[in-house]
């Protein structure tokens, strides 16, 4: 068995149901246009499964509601993440399933900013910068293992934030 | 006979039907006379001593196959004793043996065959037969034979005792033949409970156990149907067959344990479960240290839920065969010092119980609790003092919960091992769980968690879950305190603003109502009931907010009323409060009465579902009272707005009635419908309930097409209890065809669709159940349809005339369909020719979906209408080519309408059917998807999701077509691209990924991926939602390729 970075996490509850959205009347209208708010980028994100421990990043903590800005008619968002401890080396992997999840599910128009949450991390400066440069995603994507460690952690994500079926296996990132 | 043998003999291999032929002859003639068996031996003669060895074999083989086939009481003893020497004698010539084995196989079946003769060919071949050296056909023969033998001469191999089972161990050394081992395994088994095997244990555990762990994996297209699951069965049965097993099985199965692979983790797992009862607690006793130092890290560190499971519960299974152990003065108890290490783990990981650790401590401090009354007495002991005294300590909310959990998991553990309340008891009722020491302040414990006033809901949720827990306990609760908690959890679902801590209240209020429904009625029917309004003012939006809806609480009644005595006290709680409402707040909208009437009605399919007994009663009790309160305010002489005559109010009350009237037996049918008949036909109401708030002024006549309104509504009552009735009913009217058709002709009449539908649906019903021995067909043919026919054709009437007998031709169609009566097939034809009648069209097409689809409150299975199987294919096989036709010979208008009969059709088939009729009408629905309406569009994906997922191939065929059609149904530019039609449109692109083959989507991949960002900023969001779902799909389209 790998040693894990973090053998021991806490653990949240992840709120039941679907999404904590509410049903409104003009959902079924076909006019009433719905903007895109910081509930449903993070219904989109929620549900991603932790590289190391077969959890969501919801149930770890790791991504809030309240830690996601968005403007719909401005065309940016912010992701803010927390690691579940400070010197976690799967900080940027984490960083980059967000990415990629936003990258595949939101439209072009927006700028997307990912970062971690302050003095959450001890190189945050660094992650950051890796997060938030095109080339360098580009880069790692072209990675396939990479890429295939990605994929299995968003296999798990839905949009309507439900875990679909977080599969425990072995550790992805041995 | 000897020309027989040489034709046999001298078949070349290629005319193998030559010799199967000339077996056959032989068969027959030595069965018709047992003589010729020796003529047969005798004309082998030359053959089974030549100095061929093919020849030899060959003629060894017709002699066995003859044993085998032959009618085995024409042998006589002394022959078989001969054959069976005979037999013996050869084993030596290896080129024969095959076929000798199977001809001693074949003998050993006979009757005649003696114990001596047992011994004899057992011995020839343990001693003869190097096993191993032969083919698998001749291994499975050895097995075959033995366990022919061990079947039916066990008393006579035991004298063999030692010498057999040693032969045995040495025929199956190095044995690979799945088909051989699992006939073995059973073989094993057999020896080790009938032979001594004290010489030979470890031989005989050698040769079984190194088969352990089965990695063996059936071929794809395997005939034999033996699964590596059929293999570990068979293997684990043989290593638990016997105790003097452990020593050796143990250590080894230890070490499997911390293999790595999976498969093997569990395996050992469940053998040593299967092993532990056998081998008893002194032989687990020396290992039950490393036993929980394998098993915890399969649990802490579990890689699945299936392997934790198992895992827990061969710790279970330990624990409770520990516990059985002799106790050697108190320390050395084998239970209590297998637990010592394992209450110490746990208890170190539960000082942090917030940590993700600490849920499967409490999992395994469960399990292991569960096993027995003293591990659970000594667990309990151990931890629970320390549990409380740091649920005291901590301050951290999130911490409590967790602590709470744990407990919540002991009192799992204690109604497992100690019993239910409520349920008759299957355990000694002797032990009481040792939780009972601790009863109040668990008590304490639980309300105080529910009191917290914090932010936390999962606290106070843990705090009901324990209440609940405790309740279901065996004898442990007195009445007072159950009383108690029942009032917590009500406070909770009344007051409460957290719908979860609602939710899980009411869901153990539900729960207690069927096994202590005593407490639920005197406590919480009456509070809820309290709650709801009683006056105009009561419904005052002000107070309201304060208190729950009534919609909520009576929810809430549905969840917990259907127990008998519990449903006897809440029909009358509702009338008395729909008799306030109707004296009170006439003038209040319809919502609530509606919601009370609801709630009885939910409540009684609950009922029916669950065959309650006390349904019946309801029919007298119940449903007049409701029909009362329907009819009489439309005969007063003031018409004006009353509750009771609103169409959605009937509707519920006509629920009612059928859902009752569906489980009387027929002569309480045949009461009721005199009844009804009286009321509806005749305007007698006097069996309804009198009420002097409401004198008959005026005369009751609600079958007419010219009565006031509120009284034709009523018919929609009429309508539901002619449907409910059985089949052997009898209608009380002289004239079935006459008053059948007159209700045709107020139906076509009437100006009130409300009325018009009821008279439909009953004419149809009528039509379709009283048809007895085609006893309505004149009537149909000669006088219904042209009547229909001619109205519907009438140019200069009235479209709604027209429509409305459209519509009853519509119905009765539905009712010769459901009973395959050929007249439907016809008419369902005519209703082609309306499509191209303006207006008219259009209704018959839709009017397709009647006739084939379902219909949940008419013509159904449980209101007993004849419904002949495969009705749906066989007027979708009439139909199917009609409408091609009519398509193909139409003009575009025209041609809509088609294509909606077609939708309909095809929305309604049965799968299995649609997917073989398809291909051929592709190109039509194809079509359809260029016509701008919104329902046939989205009706149609619908189908072309149906094919994705079960006829892949056929989807793959059309994608060149259908992926850009499919993609412009995305664009919400577009009005008739409804939000339904461009969900329907991405769920069916989301689909093919998952069941297309790679390589044909891969040359749309790049585009659809494209196309499918605009939808991604559509403005619907649940549009979106799909769209992000779709693309995810083709983004994994073979994984490894893709970026973002």
């Amino acid at each position: 068995m790998t040693t894990l970075i973090n053998q021991n996490p806490i653990i949240y509850e992840a709120s039941a149901g679907n999404s904590t959205r509410e049903w409104r009347e003009e959902d079924e209208n076909e006019d009433a246009a719905d903007p895109i708010d910081a509930q449903e980028v993070f219904d989109l994100i929620r549900s991603i499964s932790d590289p190391e421990h077969p959890l969501s990043l919801e149930q770890l903590n790791v991504t809030q509601r309240d830690h996601i800005q968005v403007s719909d008619e401005n065309n940016t968002i912010l992701v803010e993440f927390t690691p579940t401890i400070p010197h976690c080396s799967m900080a940027t992997l984490i960083g980059l399933c967000i990415r990629v999840r936003l990258l595949r599910c939101l439209p072009s128009r927006f700028k997307v900013d990912i970062s971690v949450r302050k003095g959450t991390h001890q190189s945050e400066h660094a992650v950051n910068k890796q997060l938030n440069d095109k080339e360098r995603v580009a880069a790692a994507l072209e990675n396939s293992h990479l890429l295939e460690v990605v994929n299995q952690c968003l296999a798990t994500a839905t949009s309507g934030g439900v875990v679909a079926n977080i599969v425990k296996g072995p550790n992805p990132a041995n | 006979m000897d020309r027989l043998i040489s034709t046999y003999i001298l078949a070349q291999t290629d005319s193998q039907e030559q010799a199967d032929a000339a077996i056959q002859d032989i068969v027959k003639d030595v069965g018709t006379n047992p003589a010729k068996l020796l003529s047969l031996v005798q004309g082998l003669g030359e053959y089974l001593t030549s100095d061929e060895a093919f020849v030899r074999s060959k003629a060894t083989a017709l002699l066995s196959t003859t044993l085998a086939t032959l009618d085995q009481s024409k042998v006589t003893g002394s022959a078989v004793n001969v054959l069976v020497e005979f037999y013996c004698d050869r084993l030596t010539d290896q080129a024969c043996v095959p076929e000798l084995l199977k001809g001693l196989l074949a003998l050993s079946k006979f009757d005649k065959f003696t114990s001596v003769d047992c011994i004899k060919a057992a011995k020839a071949i343990l001693a003869l037969v190097n096993v191993q050296t032969y083919q698998q056909t001749a291994r499975h023969f050895v097995f075959l034979f033995f366990e022919s033998v061990l079947n039916r001469h066990t008393q006579s191999l035991k004298t063999m005792s030692s010498d057999f089972v040693f032969g045995f161990i040495q025929c199956l050394d190095g044995e690979k033949d799945p088909r051989n081992l699992l006939l073995a395994f059973t073989l094993i088994k057999k020896i080790i409970q009938e032979f001594d095997i004290a010489q030979h244990v470890e031989d005989l555990f050698e040769v079984t156990f190194c088969y352990f762990p089965i990695t063996f994996r059936p071929p794809p297209d395997d005939p034999y149907g033996i699964t590596s699951e059929h293999l570990k069965i068979g293997l684990r049965d043989c290593l638990a067959a016997t105790p003097y097993f452990a020593k050796f099985a143990l250590p080894l199965l230890l070490e499997k344990l911390s293999s790595s692979s999976g498969g093997a983790k569990k395996d050992s797992m469940e053998t040593i479960a299967a092993c532990a009862p056998v081998y008893g607690s002194s032989a687990l006793t020396p290992y039950a240290e490393e036993l929980w130092s394998g098993l915890q890290n399969e649990i802490f560190h579990a890689t699945g839920d299936e392997l934790e499971q198992v895992a827990l519960n061969t710790l279970q299974v330990i624990t409770a065969e520990l516990s059985m152990g002799v106790s050697l003065g108190g320390s050395n108890d084998p239970v209590e010092k297998f637990l010592r290490p394992i209450i110490t783990d746990c208890m170190t990981q539960l000082q942090q119980p917030e940590l993700k650790l600490a849920k499967p401590s409490g999992k395994i401090l469960k399990a292991c609790a569960m096993a027995s009354d003293p591990a659970c007495t000594s667990i309990t002991l151990a931890t629970i003092p320390t549990l409380l005294s740091q649920y005291a300590a901590s301050e951290q909310s999130t911490r409590k919960k967790a602590l709470l959990d744990v407990l919540l998991d002991f009192l799992e553990a204690s109604r497992v091992l100690y019993g239910s309340a409520g349920k008759p008891s299957e355990h000694d009722t002797d032990f009481v769980t040792p939780l009972l020491t601790f009863k109040d302040r668990f008590f304490e414990l639980f309300t105080g968690a529910i009191m917290s006033s914090n932010e936390y809901n999962a606290l106070r949720l843990a705090g009901v879950k324990g209440l609940h827990g405790m309740i279901l306990l065996r004898e442990f609760l007195s009445e007072t305190e159950i009383s108690y908690a029942v009032q917590y959890f009500v406070r909770i679902v009344l007051e409460d603003p957290d719908t979860e801590l609602q939710e899980t209240a009411l869901k153990s209020l539900a729960s207690l109502a069927s096994i202590m429904p005593g407490v639920v009625r005197s406590i919480a029917l009456p509070a809820f009931f309290e709650m709801l309004p009683t006056s105009q003012n009561d419904m005052d939006v002000d107070t309201i907010i304060q208190k729950k809806s009534p919609e909520y609480i009576l929810s809430a009644v549905t969840k917990i009323g259907q127990e008998p005595t519990l449903f006897a006290d809440v029909v009358p709680q509702i009338l008395e409060k729909i008799e306030l409402i109707l004296r009170d707040f006439a003038g209040a909208n319809t919502t609530y009465p509606i919601s009370l009437l609801t709630t009885l009605l939910t409540l009684l399919r609950a009922k029916a579902e669950n065959d309650h007994s006390d349904l019946p009663q309801y029919l007298n009790q119940l449903v007049p009272h409701l029909i009362g309160m329907c009819v009489l305010p439309t005969v007063s002489s003031d018409d004006g707005n009353h509750i009771m005559k609103n169409a959605e109010i009937l509707d519920v009350v006509a629920g009612i009635t059928r859902v009752i009237m569906i489980r009387v037996d027929a002569s309480a049918q045949n009461d009721f419908v005199k009844t009804i008949f009286g009321i509806f036909m005749n305007g007698d109401l006097s069996a309804l309930p009198s009420t002097t708030q409401y004198a008959q002024q005026v005369p009751f006549t609600p079958l007419l097409a010219n009565s006031r309104v509120s009284q034709q509504n009523t018919s929609i009552l009429f309508a539901t209890v002619i449907d409910g009735c059985r089949q052997q009913t009898v209608l009380p009217v002289e004239d079935l065809q006459q008053f059948t058709g007159s209700l045709v002709e107020v139906a076509i009449q009437t100006a009130n669709p409300i009325q018009r539908m009821a008279l439909s649906k009953t004419v149809a019903t009528i039509l379709n159940k009283f048809n007895k021995r085609d006893a309505l067909q004149p009537f149909i043919v000669q006088q219904l349809i042209p009547l229909l026919h001619t109205r519907i054709h009438q140019e200069q009437a009235l479209f709604e005339e027209r429509e409305a007998a459209l519509i009853m031709y519509i119905w009765v169609t539905k009712a010769m369909v459901l009973s395959t009566n050929a007249i439907g097939y016809d008419m369902g034809g005519e209703l082609m020719n309306i499509f191209s009648i303006p207006r008219l069209g259009k209704v018959a097409a839709d009017g397709f979906n009647l006739v084939i689809g379902e219909q949940h409150d008419v013509l159904t299975k449980e209101t007993f209408a004849v419904i002949r199987l495969l009705y749906k294919q066989r007027f979708f096989n009439y139909c199917i080519p009609v409408l091609v036709k009519g398509f193909e010979n139409s003009s575009d208008e025209v041609r809509h309408n088609f294509l909606i009969a077609l939708s309909h059709v095809l929305r309604n088939i049965p799968k299995q059917v649609l997917l073989t009729e398809l291909p051929p009408l592709v190109p039509m629905l194809v079509h359809s998807l260029s016509f701008p309406d919104p329902e046939l569009k989205a009706s149609t994906i619908e189908t072309f999701q149906v094919i994705t997922k079960d006829a892949p191939n056929l989807m793959a065929d059309h994608l060149s077509t259908l992926t850009p059609l499919l993609l412009d149904l995305t664009n919400a530019s577009d009005p008739a691209n409804t939000m339904k039609v461009r969900t329907a449109a991405l769920k069916c692109l989301g689909a093919q990924p998952k069941s297309l083959p790679f390589t044909a989507l891969r040359p749309y991949k790049t585009h659809v991926l494209k196309e499918l960002e605009k939808s991604l900023d559509d403005r619907k969001r649940m549009v979106r939602r799909e769209a992000v779902e779709c693309r995810s799909q083709w983004f994994t389209l073979n994984g490894s390729i893709g970026s973002a």
